[in-house]
């Protein structure tokens, strides 16, 4: 395994390792019905959460994007359901709920996690536009229409 | 951080969405528009400002995806608007060329993202059979059905030669 592959696979191991604990802690926020129980599991979402996102920059973006490793594939399935769990949660009405409390804590976790959550969705989406050859096919359109060079590469490139 | 200037007019794919979204429940499109792209003009990564590696586009081009609140939406960021831009480097010159609005991807998964593409490459008259980059023409004779009030016309693909029925009234004829 060359040394590149090794660092992005240990990169997605803690990646990973982060989505399940912020997913499992998402699971148990939403049985949550005392505030203090409440508040330290929003924090045990929001905290691994931005882990993750932090690990995510445009770079490991465009890796995991377009690595076909299994690995990958399992990273990128995460992170989908770790999306599906934290946005249905975001905007349920146990947040709305917990949001009305009076402990400043939950309502700044809870908006830590909502702006999150949409961060994490952009980048699914981002990855899965990368991923889609419709996109890029209509992307090379879109380039050709305006005389931009290059375009030639992405259609070859949804061949390979 | 990074500027650039801005051409809305260049592509005819961005004025096509942006004339249907605007006739189908988006009258106040132009406006969010200016919004996003004054700032975008200011610093390219502004508005959540994401590259999107498609392809080896790599040399002189790059992909940037934005994110930009609707007027007619009024639910946030996360509901707004998506715009696709080409940013050309030499130039320092952006050309959006896909909006779409957010409520239409109600979640991230790659198959809703995918049947989003697909309307998008429909609304602008591209044929949408898998592999295929052709451009979808009304048949001659032409045909036309009626489907709950709506005139669907039947199209053929220029270059795969499949058809489809297509109702949706953006596509009325438009040709570039």
């Amino acid at each position: 395994m060359r040394q590149q592959d090794m660092a992005a696979s240990i990169a997605f191991d803690e990646i990973g390792r982060n989505a399940d604990r912020a997913f499992a802690y998402a699971l148990l926020a939403r049985l949550a019905s005392k505030y203090v129980v409440a508040a330290y599991r929003l924090y045990g979402v929001a905290t691994p959460l931005e882990r993750v996102l932090n690990m995510l920059g445009p770079q490991e973006v465009e890796q995991l994007a377009t690595d076909d490793s299994e690995k990958a594939a399992q990273l990128r399935n995460r992170l989908e359901e770790l999306h599906g769990v934290l946005a249905e949660f975001s905007g349920s009405d146990h947040v709305s709920t917990l949001s009305t409390s009076r402990l400043p804590i939950i309502t700044r976790l809870v908006r830590r996690i909502q702006g999150n959550t949409e961060d994490l969705g952009d980048i699914i989406e981002n990855m899965a536009l990368t991923r889609d050859a419709d996109f890029a096919s209509l992307v090379s359109s879109c380039a050709s229409s305006l005389g931009l060079g290059h375009s030639g590469d992405v259609v070859a490139s949804m061949h390979d | 951080m990074p500027a650039c200037t801005i051409n809305t007019e260049a592509s005819p794919q961005f004025r096509q969405l942006r004339e249907n979204w605007k006739r189908n429940g988006y009258p106040n499109i132009d406006t969010d528009l200016a919004d996003a792209f004054k700032a975008i003009t200011e610093n390219i990564q502004a508005k959540k400002g994401a590259r999107v590696q498609v392809g080896p586009i790599g040399g002189e081009i790059e992909v940037y995806k934005y994110r930009q609140n609707s007027t007619d939406i009024q639910r946030g960021a996360s509901y707004g608007w998506r715009i696709i831009a080409l940013l050309h480097r030499p130039t320092g010159t952006m050309y959006p060329i896909i909006v779409y609005p957010k409520t239409q991807w109600s979640n991230a998964a790659p198959g809703t993202i995918a049947a989003a593409v697909k309307e998008i490459r429909q609304i602008l008259g591209y044929c949408i059979s898998p592999g295929c980059d052709g451009r979808m023409v009304i048949t001659n004779p032409a045909e036309v059905r009626w489907d709950g009030g709506l005139a669907d016309t039947k199209r053929q693909c220029e270059k795969c030669r499949s058809t489809q029925w297509i109702s949706v009234p953006s596509l009325a004829a438009t040709r570039y």
